[in-house]
């Protein structure tokens, strides 16, 4: 197998497993109680910015940090 | 179905101070009536055990890492092994990552929200927990503080464990563990008084 196609499969393989959680979590989010706020967001009266932030992040440092390991070794 | 409102950029509501009047959030289609005064998650600290397990598994496996890149272009391994080794090291990682951010999703969807009628504990976890509990505030018997130990007295966190006619009911490792207790005391009694002036309890004297 090519060093880039282990990188890129690292990199599909990393997504794949955070989108699934992250696709769970949200499901489980959703069936709270659903305040009637003005000028603020469902995610932001719970505080879910900050699960938001870090799943975007985590995914994007875990998928480069697989990608260049595989990169290096292959 | 979620509220798609347009996030103006406002702080999440903190706790009304004592004696102020009930910030005006109301709940929608699952709880009527009820006026949100506060919520909380349990405290960081429940992450401690898991961030020191990523800590130490990732230090071994960056280790085992910089030994393979490190012998990598050595006769003493085949391609063929290397490669397997790269890959376990990767998914080794990969695994003890997804653990952390289970935590962390786990550590979200544990909210426990306090309306001036109830108390609504919302326990879930990612895969095999699903549990909403809620407690009428008027018929609260005891509401006790349990804080032991040097770390739950240091960090302030603590049990508060509710009883309700038959019922105790147990939150662990409360944030802010004073405040909390007293807000609940002060919500009971409003409750309560709330409760006499509609004849569901006798006016105390």
């Amino acid at each position: 197998m090519d060093p880039l196609l282990a990188a890129m499969s690292g990199i599909l393989l990393v997504l794949a497993i955070e989108g699934a959680l992250w696709w769970l979590f949200r499901r489980k989010v959703l069936s709270f109680p659903s305040p009637e706020l003005s000028g603020m967001s469902f995610d932001r009266f719970y505080r879910l910015h900050f699960a938001h932030a870090l799943a975007v992040s985590h995914a994007i440092i875990l998928s480069v940090a697989v990608s260049l390991f595989l990169l290096s070794a292959w | 179905m979620v509220s798609g409102l347009f996030d103006a950029g406002m702080m999440p509501p903190a706790a009304a101070p004592a004696g102020a009047a009930p910030i005006p959030i109301r709940f929608h289609r699952k709880y009527t009536e009820e006026e949100y005064q506060f919520l909380f998650r349990q405290h960081w600290v429940r992450l401690v055990p898991s961030l020191a397990r990523l800590f130490l598994v990732s230090v071994l496996l960056a280790a085992a890492a910089a030994t393979l890149l490190l012998f990598a272009d050595t006769p003493l391994l085949e391609p063929a092994t290397r490669r397997g080794i790269a890959v376990l090291i990767a998914l080794l990682f990969i695994l003890v990552q997804v653990d952390i951010l289970e935590h962390l999703y786990n550590h979200f969807l544990y909210v426990v929200i306090v309306t001036d009628r109830r108390i609504h504990r919302f326990k879930k976890t990612l895969f095999l927990t699903d549990d909403i509990q809620s407690v009428d505030l008027w018929v609260l018997q005891d509401i006790v503080k349990h804080q032991r130990g040097i770390v739950q007295n240091g960090l302030g966190f603590g049990t508060i464990e509710i009883e309700a006619q038959e019922t105790i009911f147990k939150i662990h490792f409360v944030p802010d563990i004073d405040r909390k207790y007293h807000d609940l005391m002060r919500l009971r009694e409003q409750a309560r008084r709330k409760a006499a002036a509609i004849g569901q309890l006798p006016r105390q004297a």
